[in-house]
């Protein structure tokens, strides 16, 4: 897995998983700095603060989503709407339908799919 | 970290608090971090470790025998519904376990019920109504 806008700390940073297993449907949210990585299968909306980190693994599968980070990674596959306050990444076979709104920088490397509006801009 | 099962009938029996506790610290569960909030419902196969707060259930997928923990500082107000519960913060709502252990740690206050089959309790402070239940083979019917 390579990373061009995210670092490995980070990554390792991230205190709240949804382990391979799980079958997740609700709202995260928090108003602190957070990060959340989903391996498993997940519906809802992940709303997250300042320094925020939201990764979504190779294999997770995200549905009917709404997510919002400073950063989001996805390497899986999500269908919704995704804001990036401050840096996007679609790494691996990453698949992303629906809207990503990205306010900052934006890497989509060779192997994923993009079926979305994409908005960028530059972050404030 | 051992990838044996869990036994924690076994482990309440031959060990302490500390010993039980690192047994679930299993780098794969689920955890709900400190700070972090979730509303919903969370069924796991593997475990769930709640250093947040919670609203809505979680649950271990059938057949599995994923362990539910929440740490001191943390919040539920909901359902948890394991073979394995430890609670060490605050909780409000159902605990359902009829198969496994139940810990209510010194630094837990739980409010509600709690259906368990054994459960342990270390000084926490307890308002709750509980009830006895067995699905264990060979066990009574609740």
């Amino acid at each position: 897995m390579m990373l061009s806008l995210v670092s490995r700390d980070a990554l390792a940073s991230i205190d709240t998983v949804i382990d391979a297993s799980a079958r997740v449907s609700g709202n995260f949210h928090s108003t602190g700095a957070a990060g959340i990585r989903v391996d498993g299968r997940f519906k809802g909306s992940i709303c997250l603060g300042p320094d925020s980190i939201v990764f979504i693994s190779k294999d997770a599968v995200v549905e009917d989503a709404e997510l919002c980070a400073d950063v989001v990674v996805v390497a899986g596959y999500v269908q919704g709407k995704v804001t990036a306050r401050k840096a996007f990444e679609a790494i691996d076979a990453a698949h992303v339908r629906g809207a990503v709104e990205c306010q900052g920088r934006l890497c989509l490397h060779p192997g994923s799919k993009m079926d979305a509006l994409l908005s960028v801009s530059p972050s404030h | 970290m051992t990838s044996e099962p869990l036994t924690w009938d076994v482990a309440l029996q031959e060990h302490d608090l500390t010993s039980i506790l690192t047994t679930v610290s299993e780098k794969h569960f689920s955890r709900i971090g400190g700070g972090m909030t979730f509303e919903g419902a969370f069924f796991t196969a593997t475990g769930c470790d709640v250093a947040g707060s919670v609203k809505g259930h979680i649950s271990a997928l059938p057949a599995s025998t994923a362990p539910v923990r929440t740490h001191p500082g943390s919040s539920v107000c909901g359902e948890i519904h394991s073979p394995h519960v430890a609670l060490y913060g605050q909780f409000d709502g159902l605990v359902h376990n009829p198969v496994g252990v139940t810990i209510v740690g010194a630094s837990a206050t739980v409010k509600g019920v709690i259906r368990y089959r054994i459960l342990r309790s270390d000084g926490a402070l307890l308002d709750t109504n509980l009830i006895k239940v067995d699905n264990a083979p060979g066990g009574a019917a609740p």
